[in-house]
């Protein structure tokens, strides 16, 4: 049998057991996920329809034992053809939803979130000092909520796009988990100010015209029930400002690896308990949504025919129930091979922080460039 | 066996939360540089005792003594204490998929030495050294997961070699391996123990007993030790196997020529 090398230092005794002195933590490397990788073998596109609606129910979808394999395998249909499926849409398609739907979540966490995929790309942003990019961040969603001007503030989300652009972030991903998001949560807050119901204004759109106030309940209705300029203009410029905070954040995120965005934090005086909780739903989100993935394919197999909508909901339930007891077992098991490795709460990464040339104009450009946004707002006026 | 005492365990007992008994009354030592291995069927406690001789579970009654101090958990809460002892002594789970955690491979043999506040240039050392030992330089770059199940246990019995330990302790380490990587595992683990590890194996796999053990202990059932000896002696002992549930009246033993031997029940 073909014997290994054993390292020299694996044989070095220890020095005898009296507990030494701990060594400092001091000069580590930097960034050491973006040498190491490049040209990763697993390179996956993480554009794959992530959170389109795309129809995924194509060949293999029909038979029940068709698919026992990774979850999402047939999801990379682009969104386009979601209209001009002709598979049996309904019952099939409908009953596995929440299936698809953690399929899908695992797949993102794994691809995307966990393996670091876009931080471990050659980038602009990735090379910079994980500390100049959490600082400059907050600057500018800062910078962001004080801007007023709707052009101002496109412009201002233009140039985020182009940071992505040149941090190799895939651009329709990146794209789709703002901008499907963000008119969607920010849009139902603010739908209602931009009537003159709530907010009186011009009127830019009347929708009826009652010719007379009146009073409903304790409202007073007016005239003209209208959407307003002021309100429009207001709730556009809400949602583009929030877009442009959650752009800058995502792009924070996505070009970071999670461990040294972890110990940034820690380094910015967030409190340990909570990066202590972030790191270990990061450690064991994986297996969790892995685990619940695997319960949907094992109930599968052992499934024949279709099953009604209310079985369907029974299983749910009761898997509910299960995957709760086996992600307390799974993340005890997770922090014993942690804290047995050494883990003792803190966070640890090899990455050393340094400052180069590079950090610091990076600092400089922006904060230049938040003023610049700033005082482009002031000129344009409101 | 007069070499240096390792781990002394007095009187050890371990109950679930439930009240469920794990270990009863377990006196034993463990000596310096040799190999040890744990055999009961399953559910006797051998995975129990494994955590707690790593200081992830504590007994309820009874000391154990590791390294010639008290291993407790006001002991552990001690950072040096719990660094030195974590330095000598490293686990590894039966479950790879809970043992790897991390983004990469190279990672994930990192993570113990930079949890142990090594030098960058010392944990690169060691990581790569463990990669080339083990030959995972075609997977050091790719996420854990997406490995097989041999190359998974091959990452995780690196993540823990890369800390230098003094002594393994590990949990079932060929379950769920194809022949080849079973063989290789078991060749590594007596390369190990040659170089002065000790091994601390819990299994049920008695055909490469012999291969890892200089001695044998023997759990029953009911948690407790029940027996203790050479592979020879607790191997041809078919009434105590019997008796601990391990084997079933079917159960014999082949000796091929040059004194391989393997044990199995045929139907």
């Amino acid at each position: 049998m073909d014997k290994v090398e054993i390292p020299a230092w694996l044989l070095e005794n220890q020095e005898p057991f009296s507990p030494p002195e701990r060594p400092r933590q001091n000069g580590e490397e930097r960034n050491r996920g973006k040498n190491n990788g490049e040209g990763s073998p697993v390179a996956v596109d993480p554009v794959a329809g992530q959170v389109s609606g795309a129809c995924r129910h194509a060949a293999g979808r029909l038979s029940t034992a068709g698919r026992t394999t990774g979850p999402a395998v047939d999801s990379r249909e682009p969104a386009g053809e979601a209209g001009g499926c002709n598979c049996l849409r309904g019952k099939l398609s409908r009953a596995g939803f929440v299936e698809k739907t953690i399929d899908e979540m695992a797949r993102v966490m794994r691809e995307e979130f966990f393996a670091g995929q876009i931080a471990a790309r050659p980038g602009l942003l990735q090379g910079i000092d994980p500390r100049v990019k959490v600082l400059t961040t907050l600057f500018l969603i800062i910078v962001a909520g004080l801007m007023h001007h709707p052009a101002a503030l496109i412009v201002f989300n233009l140039w985020i796009i182009w940071l992505a652009l040149v941090s190799r972030v895939p651009l329709r991903s990146f794209l789709k988990r703002v901008w499907l998001v963000v008119p969607l949560f920010t849009g139902i807050i603010v739908l209602p100010s931009i009537f003159n119901l709530v907010r009186p204004g011009d009127p830019l759109l009347t929708l009826f015209h009652f010719g007379r106030q009146f009073h409903l309940g304790p409202w007073v209705m007016p005239e003209t029930f209208a959407i307003t300029r002021q309100g429009a203009l207001g709730a556009l410029v809400l949602v583009i400002r929030v877009g442009a905070s959650v752009s800058l954040a995502v792009l924070l995120t996505l070009t970071t690896r999670w461990p040294v965005l972890l110990k940034t934090l820690n380094i910015i005086f967030v409190p340990q308990i909570f990066i202590t909780v972030l790191e270990m739903t990061y450690r064991y989100i994986y297996l969790f949504l892995q685990t619940a993935s695997d319960m949907f394919v094992a109930r599968k197999s052992r499934t024949v025919g279709r099953t009604s909508s209310k079985e369907q909901r029974r299983f749910v339930s009761g898997a509910m129930g299960a995957l709760w007891n086996k992600a307390y077992a799974v993340s005890e098991e997770v922090h014993a091979a942690m804290v047995s490795r050494g883990y003792t709460g803190r966070p640890r990464a090899l990455a050393v922080f340094q400052m180069r040339m590079l950090d610091w104009l990076w600092a400089g450009f922006m904060i230049a460039a938040g003023v610049f946004f700033l005082g482009g707002d002031r000129i344009l006026g409101w | 066996m007069a070499g240096e005492i390792l781990f002394q365990l007095k009187n050890v007992s371990y109950q679930y939360p439930g009240g469920e008994e794990a270990l009863t009354g377990i006196d034993l030592s463990i000596y310096r540089g040799e190999k040890v291995v744990l055999l009961g069927a399953n559910g006797c406690g051998k995975s129990t005792l494994l955590k707690v001789l790593d200081g992830l579970q504590f007994p309820g009654r009874g000391s154990i003594y590791a390294f010639g101090e008290i291993l407790n958990e006001a002991n552990l809460a001690r950072e040096e204490f719990s660094f030195a002892f974590r330095r000598r002594v490293s686990f590894v789970f039966q479950n790879s998929e809970a043992q790897l955690f991390n983004p990469s491979v190279w990672e994930e043999i990192a993570f113990g030495p930079v949890q142990m506040g090594l030098e960058p240039g010392e944990v690169r050392r060691r990581v790569e050294g463990v990669i080339a030992m083990l030959g995972l330089e075609h997977v050091q770059d790719r996420p854990p997961f997406k490995l097989s199940g041999g190359e998974k246990k091959k990452v995780a019995i690196a993540s823990v070699l890369s800390i230098n330990p003094e002594m393994l302790l590990l949990d079932e380490p060929t379950n769920g391996l194809d022949p080849r990587t079973r063989r290789w595992l078991i060749n590594l683990l007596r390369q190990l123990n040659a170089a002065g590890k000790t091994l601390v194996t819990a299994t049920h796999d008695l055909d490469m007993v012999d291969e890892i053990a200089d001695r044998v202990l023997v759990f029953s059932e009911d948690h407790r030790l029940v027996a203790t000896g050479t592979p020879e002696e607790v191997l041809s002992d078919r009434e105590l196997l019997l008796r601990v549930n391990l084997v079933d009246e079917q159960f014999h033993r082949h000796v091929h020529e040059g004194g391989h031997r393997h044990y199995h029940a045929h139907g």
